[in-house]
């Protein structure tokens, strides 16, 4: 009753010996092993338990599709639970765990589920977890949280590194395999740039277990001499440990590398995994097939496995299963699986097969049992014994191990996950690729075929066709000769009659025919729902292990052919990737891209704390000593703009330059407010309107000269006001003469404000910058003192006596510096974003808080300005439509808390006094609010309905979130120097009665 | 010319006054000359017939290029604003862009980490550039010869480009120091 390493054979280098754990105890094994070869080696073949019954697990493949030998492997942030044993390279350290049970592997208490397992068949939850309702979200959702899942996470974060990458290809071969190698080295000989990627850490697939003899030589041997072949050409690149797991729109593939899952300690300076982006001309998709397993009684106990993964588990890994081993078939692989275990000196105990007659050769001494089905099997945490019935006799045969055949699925997953459905052949009683794309070819067993010679065939002829395609010429690459044992096909068996006990299908979900059975008369009868109900398929494998026998049963069950019942939609993944991988380097500080400011430096030495806002990292405030919170340095700054001056960095303001005869016609029909006679010099206020009448965008619009301006967008809209505006001239506008660039990164622009501006500015700049020489809204270049050519704006968002300068960004700093040096005496100080916005709140000016795509210019204050004169502009024809014109509009509004220590936030909704809070009673929403140091009490801005026509009610401002209901008072959105007398450098003056102008 | 302002480049200070360079190594232009022009559909074939043989000209979209050079020279931009006149838009964005030229055996292996672009010579050769994806920015990417790789990037963006740049290359061993 032993799995044992065999004395000699295998591609394993018994040299290097490699010790691991599993569950704590030390065991050995061999460079090439995969942990569950080392595993079989050691005698451990319970390796977990399954998900609902918690039922003794073993191995059951030696590939990707393994759904039972799942652990957890590593410690701390290395922690990878659910890795498949099979495809997990061996190394020194390797720290392996089983999952899913507890207190130990060996003694389970989650095995008691086994005992109530009438209960627990498909749709238990659905029809359990219904009442009492109380229950919903204090008893079941946390009951069925902690039964769900098989490994564990770690929270500790992952310190390996992961990376992406592209590749370009005329031909990407997956899978190396027979037909596989044979495409690549077709192609690699014709000098084509060609991909080998294979999920295995060594190139050969089927040829490596396989006791053929190609060209004379063993095949595993031939396999090695090809990838030195192919090794050796510059136009080959062989990709071991890759997965292609995805086949994407034009011809982009996804590939996830393992290139440092195979030591204990990673090196940093390169990822443990990467993820690729193949972009192939062409591909041949040699992925081979994957063995089904039997359904019969009792077949998930430790020590059945498929009969493939026997023979590699003996020929490739030199370990056996058991010493006496038993083998079920309904085709010839079974018996040349009995063939592989007689070579190496195991015992057979019986081959039983479906069939009645095959002409396969048995090996010399060993049973045959023909026109017979395993019913049942014995033993608990190991098997014991098969119980095989034929025609009503039942005998029960001795052994360790059972290697089963029920035939072979062709992995045509890539091929079907963008939409195209497989076709069921009726010949070879298997679904096959369609037929979607000229530039992606099936070869090899993944195209249905069976035999070694067949495979090797079939890989060379598909490169030739592709070489025909690209009219390449061939250098002769022969197929080589196979001496192989001949092998009947399998006929299929879905189901084994006569089960005595659960018959698995999807091992790792527990699924057993009784559940597809009861999934049929409950009427989810089709393969889609019955896939969702029974949970068939829906495991870690993705239904590589079951997906074909549900589908055979289903159909048998209906009495239908399986090509009318179908295969549920195949996606990507082909196999389960790591988040890690798919992040790639875009985590922690580089989660995403970060953009600077070209005075981040000088925002960094002037105490700057900073805000994200959006990509950037913008000056929020400057604490000065003895301030503690951002309110204190906020309200400084603000009271010294007012009072002094204040330098703000505006340079993530978007800002694009336009050019052409055209260019002055092309931002009139830009903006809804006119621009064809703004005259060289001057800047104006500029409202950019959506198609639908909405405001899009706001900024400043310069004239350099007759046909060249400046313009500045928001921060947040720069990129796509330029991608409007590029939308404009290409298709709207085709025959408007202009063109434009992005300039956004050129200058480092500063916002100098307060009533001190022109004092500091004329220290430093070499122009006449009186109220005559450089009136409100000049936008002229200049030279600064000292020979640096500036542009500088006269404008305003603080209502203040304000200037923008902009320098080229490498300047800035320098220019700044300047700048806070000359305005010492002045008393300037530096202003961030927060300040920023109090300044604007103050005077009522907009931002995207108040243009939130839902408002038009008259909402915002600026009917006036659209210039509805102009033969269009965008925006205008859908201006008038109804709703955007009528008078319970939201209009934009100040609020003032009636009582001042009543802080009005935004988000709040707005009420008349004593309405109940109701959406039909909504009366608008709070969209900017703030302390005002200037009136030093808290004000706000608001949409509210007809707003311009409530001036002087009170209101009452509603925010059930943060508990707030108190009243407050409309008014005016301008709080502060509503003449806008200090736009001049002269002191405020009290409003008139009237109401002001729009904002120009 | 810009008298006493101190120039300050984008990645000062993101690599040490004196590096060790490596055989694969990446270069920052300290102060380089970066120059767009836009035609219009219009202008475009006199603009081109004007800018042929121009020294540093890449391809940087339809009827759009940027001229780039070393070393920041006002009297090339001037001159070029003059040349093209009122048939393209000629924008000095010295100070907008960063320069890095890439370098060494590895060069096209780092570069396939950041950008989608086949760099093979037979598709990508000497003299071509193209505008890209390089991480998750832009740039303007330019094979000057063999494994010799220029990289415009946009300024605001430099520093994650360039730290992206280096993680990139850590198993290359990959250097980066100023031009000197």
């Amino acid at each position: 009753m032993t799995g044992s390493r065999l004395s000699s054979g295998g591609l394993v280098d018994r040299s290097r010996s490699l010790s691991f754990t599993f569950d704590g105890k030390t065991l050995s094994g061999y460079e090439g092993d995969t942990l569950a070869s080392a595993l079989i080696a050691n005698d451990q073949l319970l390796v977990g338990r399954s998900f609902k019954y918690h039922r003794p697990r073993g191995i059951l493949t030696a590939g990707s599709a393994e759904p039972n030998a799942l652990v957890t492997l590593g410690r701390g942030g290395r922690t990878e639970p659910n890795t498949r044993a099979t495809v997990a390279e061996l190394y020194q350290g390797l720290e392996a765990r089983s999952q899913n049970r507890w207190p130990s592997l060996e003694w389970d208490v989650g095995s008691l589920n086994s005992l109530l397992s009438p209960f627990l068949g498909a749709g238990f939850y659905y029809k359990t977890f219904m009442w009492p309702k109380a229950f919903w979200e204090k008893v079941y959702e946390p009951f069925i949280r902690m039964a769900a899942g098989l490994g564990r996470l770690e929270m500790e974060a992952d310190p390996d590194r992961y990376e992406k990458a592209w590749a370009h290809c005329d031909l990407l071969v997956v899978g190396a395999g027979p037909a596989g190698l044979m495409a690549a080295l077709t192609a690699g000989r014709a000098g084509l740039r060609v991909i080998l990627a294979d999920e295995d850490f060594r190139l050969g697939g089927s040829l490596l277990p396989s006791m053929a003899s190609v060209d004379g030589a063993k095949a595993a041997d031939f396999a090695a001499t090809t990838v030195a072949e192919l090794q050796s050409l510059g136009n080959v690149t062989l990709m071991p440990r890759t997965t292609v797991f995805g086949w994407y729109d034009d011809m982009v593939f996804g590939a996830v590398e393992k290139v440092q899952k195979h030591v204990a300690v990673p090196s940093h300076d390169r990822p443990v995994e990467r993820l690729w982006r193949i972009h192939a001309h062409h591909a041949v998709l040699a992925t081979g097939a994957i063995e089904r397993p039997l359904v019969f009684g009792g077949n998930d106990k430790p020590g059945i496995m498929t009969a493939s993964a026997t023979s590699t588990y003996v020929n490739r890994y030199g370990v056996s299963p058991g010493d006496r081993v038993a083998v079920f078939t309904n085709g010839g692989t079974g018996y040349r699986t009995a063939q592989d275990l007689v070579s190496a000196g195991i015992q057979v105990t019986a081959i039983v097969d479906t069939r009645a007659g095959a002409d396969d050769r048995v090996p010399d001494g060993v049973r045959v049992v023909r026109s017979a089905g395993v019913v049942d099997t014995q033993g608990r945490k190991r098997l014991g014994s098969i119980i095989v019935e034929r025609a009503g006799f039942e005998e029960e045969i001795a052994c360790d191990a059972l290697a089963m055949s029920g035939g072979w699925t062709p992995t045509i997953h890539l091929a079907c996950q963008r939409g195209a459905k497989p076709v069921w052949s009726e010949e070879k009683q298997v679904f096959l690729a369609p037929d979607s794309d000229p530039r992606l070819t099936l070869a090899g067993a993944a195209n249905g075929l069976e035999t070694l010679a067949e495979a090797l065939a079939d890989g060379a002829a598909k490169a030739f066709a592709v070489l025909a395609k690209l009219e390449r010429t061939a250098s002769g690459t022969d197929v080589p000769a196979v001496e192989e044992a001949r092998s009947s096909v399998h006929s299929p068996v879905w189901y084994v009659g006569g089960a005595r006990s659960k018959a698995f299908v999807d091992y790792q979900n527990d699924v057993h025919v009784k559940d597809l059975a009861l999934a049929q008369r409950e009427a989810y009868s089709s393969v889609e729902l019955s896939k969702r109900y029974t949970t068939s398929g829906m495991a870690t494998d993705q239904g590589k292990i079951a997906n074909q026998n549900a589908t055979g049963i289903i159909a048998a069950m209906r009495g239908i052919s399986p090509g009318e019942v179908g295969l549920s939609t195949y996606r990507p993944f082909y196999t389960p990737v790591s988040l890690g991988v798919i992040a790639g380097t875009s985590r922690d500080e580089h989660g995403r891209p970060v953009r600077r400011s070209p005075l981040h430096a000088w925002a960094e030495k002037n105490g700057a704390t900073f805000v994200e806002a959006g990509l950037w990292y913008r000056s929020s405030y400057f604490l000065k000593p003895g301030e503690k919170t951002w309110r204190e340095a906020c309200d400084r700054e603000v009271l010294n703009v007012r009072a002094n001056a204040g330098l703000c960095d505006v340079s993530t303001l978007g800002k694009i330059e336009v050019k052409g005869p055209d260019a002055a016609e092309f931002l009139n029909r830009l903006y809804c407010n006119a621009m064809l006679k703004l005259p060289v010099g001057k800047a104006r206020y500029g409202l950019m309107l959506r198609e639908d009448g909405m405001v899009h965008d706001d900024g400043t619009v310069s004239r350099l000269a007759e046909d060249h301006f400046f313009l500045t967008t928001t921060t947040a809209m720069a990129a796509e006001v330029l991608s409007h505006m590029e939308y404009y001239a290409q298709t709207q506008w085709p025959d408007l003469d202009v063109t434009m660039v992005s300039v956004s990164d050129q200058w480092a622009q500063m916002a100098i404000a307060g009533p001190k501006s022109r004092a500091i500015l004329s220290k430093i700049v070499d122009a006449d910058l009186s109220e005559e020489g450089f009136p409100f809204l000049a936008a002229r270049e200049v030279m600064l003192k000292g020979g640096l050519a500036a542009r500088l704006f006269r404008i305003s968002f603080s209502g203040e006596l304000a200037y923008e300068l902009a320098v080229p960004a490498g300047y800035g700093e320098a220019v700044a510096d300047l700048v806070m040096s000359a305005g010492a005496e002045h008393g300037i100080c530096a202003y961030g974003l927060e300040a920023l916005n109090v300044l604007r709140i103050e005077k009522g000016h907009v931002t995207h808080a108040e243009l939130n795509g839902t408002v038009t210019p008259d909402d915002a204050g600026f009917g006036k300005m659209m210039a509805m004169q102009k033969p269009d502009f965008v925006g205008k024809q859908l201006s008038s439509r109804f709703g955007l014109t009528a008078a319970d509009r939201l209009q934009l509004v100040g609020l003032k808390p009636v009582d001042p220590k009543n802080d009005i936030r935004t988000g709040a909704h707005l009420l008349k006094e004593g309405a109940k809070p109701s959406m039909a009673n909504d009366q608008g929403i709070v969209t900017s609010n703030c302390f005002s140091p200037t009136l030093q009490h808290p004000i706000a801005l608001a949409l509210l309905k007809s707003g311009r026509e409530r001036m002087g009610e009170t209101i009452v401002v509603f925010d059930r979130l943060r508990g707030d209901e108190f009243p407050a008072v409309v008014c005016s959105p301008v709080f502060v120097d509503p003449e806008n007398a200090k736009l001049k450098g002269e002191p405020a003056r009290p409003a008139r009665p009237a109401q002001k102008e729009a904002a120009e | 010319m810009n008298g006493p302002f101190m120039l300050r480049h984008a990645l000062d200070g993101a690599v040490s006054a004196n590096p060790a360079r490596g055989v694969n190594h990446v270069e920052i232009l300290a102060d380089p000359l970066v120059i767009s022009i836009s035609a219009r559909p219009a202008t475009v074939a006199r603009v081109k017939e004007r800018l042929a043989g121009e020294e540093g000209l890449r391809f940087s979209g339809p009827a759009e290029w940027l001229v780039v050079a070393p070393r920041h020279d006002a009297i090339r931009v001037k001159s070029l604003t003059e040349a093209m006149g009122a048939d393209a838009l000629v924008a000095d964005q010295s100070g907008g862009r960063v320069v890095l030229r890439l370098s060494g055996p590895a060069a096209r292996a780092i570069l396939a980490k950041l950008t989608p672009l086949d760099l093979h010579p037979d598709v990508f050769g000497e003299g071509q550039s193209a505008n890209a994806f390089f991480g998750h920015v832009g740039v303007n990417l330019a094979r000057l010869e063999g494994d010799v790789f220029e990289l415009v990037l946009m300024r605001s963006f430099a520093l994650f480009a360039f730290e992206e740049l280096l993680e990139m290359g850590l198993e290359f061993g990959l250097t980066a120091g100023f031009a000197t």
